[in-house]
């Protein structure tokens, strides 16, 4: 899989937990893309990061650590973290992955 | 795991890490688990088994109307130790989360190994005073809250009415104000019951390190840190809380 595959396949991972933590009907609304924000435009609430972490964990385990990743932001960082910023940093876990 | 029955009431339960197992509960009101999740429970998580529940009516637990004195919460507390398993753990609960945590310790001393209280009341009855939200009038609404759920919520948006219909539903549906109301102050020797190592944290604009002036000298096993910030003082300085926990729990 090149690089952008994985971009792609991983964004349309998220896109799909997103919409099943907030709900279709509110998530139909907004075309979930990479330069959307999970805060300002998703409003996502704290305790629904939370069943995100729970989905990633189930779904890629262990290779991919999202609540340290999000645990070293500070909140300002976490409030204007767009969908791209994750799934880039879910591309570079499997990166590195591969070359280890 | 993500739902636990707990004392005949549906509990949203988030396990990270192996270790020693460390209960942490958060506040009432505006709390729920997420306040834990990603601050000192991500960094204990690599050395413990960090268990974070919603305590009922919060965050993804059950809505039920009745059970908001310390009695019941802390019979909530101890069925969940109880279904985790036999071995000791560990407490850090903030605010009115902590003191759920200190009554479960002293009715248990042999189950709690240390316990660790973030700002919390020797008033129950003063978490109204001071956490009461302005639930008709959003906008002084937003204005009290902790700066991260300010910055976070707008008037007429999505989680901003997630948060009035909590808040509405906790403050205006349930028994928790009457509940409260009824809880008397911890005494002097409610506080010397306590068997095990205690770490008091506050901010140094905290509401209640005040209450603990007196008590606080005549416990043998407290140790008291004081932090820059407020009452949301986990928030505000989550690295700083994490370490200063981690020394304790390892010590």
């Amino acid at each position: 899989m090149t690089r952008e595959e994985l971009h792609g396949k991983t964004l349309e991972t998220i896109a799909q937990f997103l919409r099943e933590i907030i709900g279709e009907d509110w998530a139909l609304d907004i075309d979930i893309e990479a330069k959307t924000s999970f805060s300002r435009d998703l409003e996502l609430e704290s305790i629904e990061f939370v069943a995100l972490a729970e989905k990633m964990q189930n779904h890629y385990g262990s290779r991919v650590d999202f609540v340290n990743w999000l645990s070293s932001k500070n909140i300002n960082e976490v409030i204007s973290l767009t969908v791209g910023e994750l799934v880039e940093f879910i591309v570079q876990c499997h990166l590195c992955a591969q070359t280890a | 795991m993500s739902f636990v029955r707990a004392n005949s009431v549906t509990h949203h339960v988030q396990v990270l890490g192996q270790g020693p197992r460390v209960f942490f509960l958060h506040g009432l009101g505006i709390g729920n688990l997420a306040s834990w999740y990603f601050t000192a429970a991500a960094a204990l998580s690599g050395q413990h088994q960090v268990v974070m529940y919603d305590l009922r009516g919060h965050g993804k637990s059950e809505r039920i109307a009745s059970g908001y004195d310390l009695a019941t919460l802390a019979a909530d507390l101890g069925s969940l130790v109880d279904h985790l398993g036999q071995e000791p753990v560990s407490l850090v609960g903030h605010s009115g989360g902590g003191l759920i945590a200190m009554r479960y310790a002293i009715a248990h001393p042999e189950r709690v190994r240390r316990l660790v209280l973030l700002d919390v009341p020797l008033s129950p009855a003063r978490i109204l005073h001071l956490d009461r939200p302005e639930l008709h009038d959003p906008a002084r609404l937003l204005a009290s809250l902790p700066a991260h759920l300010r910055e976070s919520a707008r008037p007429g948006r999505r989680r901003l009415n997630n948060l009035l219909g909590t808040l509405e539903f906790l403050f205006s549906q349930s028994s928790l104000v009457d509940d409260l109301s009824a809880e008397p102050d911890v005494s002097d020797e409610m506080l010397w019951r306590l068997g095990c190592p205690l770490l008091c944290i506050f901010g140094d604009r905290s509401y209640y390190h005040s209450h603990w002036e007196q008590p606080a000298r005549a416990l043998p096993l407290v140790r008291t840190e004081v932090l820059p910030g407020g009452h949301h003082i986990h928030l505000e300085q989550p690295e700083a809380v994490s370490r200063l926990i981690t020394e304790f729990l390892d010590g």
